[in-house]
């Protein structure tokens, strides 16, 4: 007689076929497990090279440049491409280079470049903020100013700074254009006399008025301009204090946070927000194209500024392309017409000598003006081994904290 | 009939090795992920559960879990009472529009996600369709600020999207129900509101169960919809830890909370199913 519980030979029942289950899972939860493991290797699958950084030769063992021309893959920001620039355009045609585009936030960049699949990546942008950061995460390469000659014309502060220059003539990217951030309003809803501090914008009357873009870096920079702190030198203290308590405050009066800067201009458009954060000069210009008056504005008690650089990847596959592509926006009429469309400023002379004036005033500062202009501006970055400065990370959980306050 | 071990193993397989491939292997890694301490996308020192430990116990994390329960609780309830009621009538219904439902809930299924959130966005803004329609009519002076980018729209905008899938899942229980139960149940003298509570109801409540657990499990994971057209007051479990595997890289602590949140699944499907069994909406054996 079979008992009824145990089906005969060569039959399933539900208790074989956990069994089963259950072995398989423990098989396959031990590799998951080793994966996890393995410390010593990139276990996001980093192409090209370790974590100690690219620094250890002038072209960070970065492959041999070839001829220019075929593919440019870049993982970049909408509106840095050139795509759509008459000139620009006219440059991609007569280098033979064929763009392979794909835009991403500043926010999700590392995280993409250090998984499997980025080998395809020539280069990418990256904020000051950022730039030795991610060079110290090996997914930038070190670039000489013999392959970009621009790099001998650019004010003081890009050609010599500390946030860019690894060594005399060696870099770890391109910095090509910079600016303040401030607050874009729709002057028709936000006159100017109504909104010339930072503080200002605590005021009731622009509660659930104020758009912002959601990123823990440039939220608390605002918060630093807004309370007389530097960014680029936060202490946990400072950033746990008086920092995150003006987040907190400023909360309430924010109705949208963005997560694309095009998402920010279109709310401004549309008319759902009035006022946006971490504000840009090219967001007069993406509205105007759209018949709405929309002005920018730095605030009473200064601001914090943006340095956004081109970098190329240690592994690109497309180097040489690379590097005409860096020259271009760095230099010549490529670069005043990118410059142009974006409405912003060179971080080379030359370069800005030939933008249009309507930039400078965008920027409300002369052709001469650059060098005091970016002296007064302070620059947030995101420090990764200080023992003296808060994190990044620590940076992230805080606005984290902030977006979830009910 | 017993279908031969053998024969069984070969039919199984292929969906075996997928699901294996496609769930069990990516569940076990995140679980390996989260047994580490991660510093900038690499993981840091030894196994540890300070992951869990920090998942459970920081404040932050309560205050995501009650912003997800408000938003998820309502999109839930509205999701499958309207995707319940959607479906009573196509099956049940005598008008011509029963048809036109059925065919309306099939074809809000086909159009994109994102989409459709963003439609919401073009009828919900100060110079959407609603609000334009209403200061054309008179109605409003202003427009109306709290229908977008607030708790309440990501509500309506979820319900929309989750209450067509619901109202599919009910359909095809509701059409397997014999007539024949109901016609016994108007025979024996029961009204159409008693044949609903006592016979449609506790029929269809292994489908109830499965598309309530659905829906909420969705809604509590979705981490677009409160960014689109949620408002600043929407940050959700779903948003931190989409925010923890991307930006921030912080896969350790995205893991773990992933699974802690698989856990409260499991119980809030546990409570359910326990709720549905005392108010007999629920046969004892079923699922």
């Amino acid at each position: 007689m079979v008992s009824p519980l145990r089906p005969p030979a060569g039959v399933y029942n539900r208790r074989h076929f956990l069994r089963i289950t259950a072995a398989g899972v423990v098989t396959v939860a031990a590799g998951g497990v080793l994966a996890a493991c393995d410390l010593g290797s990139s276990a996001t699958g980093t192409p090209g090279e370790s974590s100690t950084g690219a620094g250890s030769s002038p072209t960070g063992g970065a492959a041999t440049p070839g001829a220019v021309g075929g593919t440019l893959s870049l993982f970049t920001w909408a509106g840095y491409d050139g795509k759509g620039v008459k000139t620009f355009d006219d440059w991609y045609a007569s280098s033979g280079i064929e763009l392979d585009v794909k835009y991403i936030s500043n926010e999700n960049l590392l995280n993409f470049m250090k998984s499997p699949g980025s080998e395809k990546w020539d280069g990418s942008s990256v904020n000051q903020g950022d730039a030795e950061y991610f060079y110290a995460q090996g997914v930038t390469s070190a670039i000489t100013a013999a392959e970009v000659p621009a790099f001998n014309d650019m004010y003081d502060f890009f050609k010599d700074g500390p946030l860019f220059k690894v060594s005399d003539g060696v870099y770890n990217s391109v910095p090509w254009t910079w600016g303040p951030l401030g607050i874009n309003t729709r002057p028709d809803k936000v006159p100017a006399d109504a909104l010339r501090s930072w503080e200002g914008l605590l005021d009731p009357k622009w509660q659930g008025r104020i758009g912002t873009y959601d990123s823990s870096l440039n939220m608390i920079s605002t918060a630093c301009s807004a309370t007389g702190k530097d960014p680029a030198v936060l202490t946990a203290a400072d950033l746990n204090g008086p920092v995150k308590d003006w987040l907190v405050r400023l909360k309430p009066q924010l109705k949208v946070l963005s997560t694309s800067i095009g998402d920010q201009i279109n709310l401004l458009v549309s008319g759902d927000v009035d006022i946006e954060l971490v504000g840009l000069t090219w967001f007069t210009a993406q509205a105007a194209a759209q018949n709405v008056v929309v002005d920018f504005r730095i605030p009473d008690e200064g601001t914090y500024g943006f340095v956004d650089c081109f970098f190329m990847t240690p592994w690109a596959p497309n180097r040489a392309n690379a590097i005409a592509f860096a020259n271009a926006i760095t230099s010549g009429d490529t670069g005043v017409a990118l410059l142009e469309s974006v409405n912003q400023l060179s971080t080379v002379k030359s370069v800005n000598d030939n933008v249009k004036a309507d930039v400078f005033d965008a920027y409300t500062i002369t052709k001469d003006g650059v060098p005091d202009a970016v002296q007064k501006l302070k620059w947030n970055k995101s420090w990764y081994d200080s023992a003296e400065y808060a994190s990044i990370e620590e940076w992230d959980k805080v606005w984290e904290e902030v977006k979830a306050l009910g | 009939m017993h279908i031969h071990r053998r024969l069984e193993a070969l039919l199984l397989s292929p969906l075996g090795l997928f699901l294996t491939t496609t769930v069990v292997v990516p569940a076990f890694i995140l679980f390996g992920y989260s047994l580490f301490i991660w510093r900038f996308l690499e993981p840091i020192g030894g196994l540890t559960l300070e992951n869990y430990l920090e998942g459970l116990t920081a404040p932050v994390n309560r205050q995501l879990v009650v912003n997800t329960l408000m938003i998820g609780i309502p999109t839930t309830i509205g999701s499958v009472v309207g995707g319940y009621a959607l479906a009573y009538y196509s099956v049940f219904g005598t008008g011509r529009g029963r048809r036109v439902l059925f065919a309306l809930i099939v074809t809000a299924l086909m159009a994109s996600y994102l989409v459709r959130i963003y439609a919401w966005r073009t009828l919900l803004g100060e110079s959407g369709v609603v609000n334009s329609g209403l200061q054309a009519l008179g109605l409003i002076e202003a427009p109306l600020e709290f229908l977008l980018f607030s708790r309440p729209a990501a509500i309506v905008a979820e319900i929309a999207l989750f209450m067509p899938l619901a109202g599919l899942a009910f359909y095809a229980a509701l059409a397997g129900i014999s007539p024949d139960y109901r016609e016994a149940s108007r025979d024996l003298g029961a009204g159409r509101g008693e044949t609903l509570m006592r016979v449609t109801l506790p029929l269809t409540g292994p489908a109830i169960l499965g598309t309530t657990a659905l829906t909420f499990f969705l809604s509590a994971g979705d981490y677009v919809t409160p960014v689109l057209v949620g408002g600043v007051g929407s940050s959700t479990v779903g948003t931190a830890i989409a925010t923890k595997m991307g930006p921030s890289g912080d896969y350790g602590s995205g893991a773990a909370e992933s699974f802690l949140v698989l856990v409260g699944f499991v119980v809030a499907y546990l409570g359910l199913r326990t709720v549905m069994r005392v108010a007999r909406v629920l046969p004892e054996r079923a699922a």
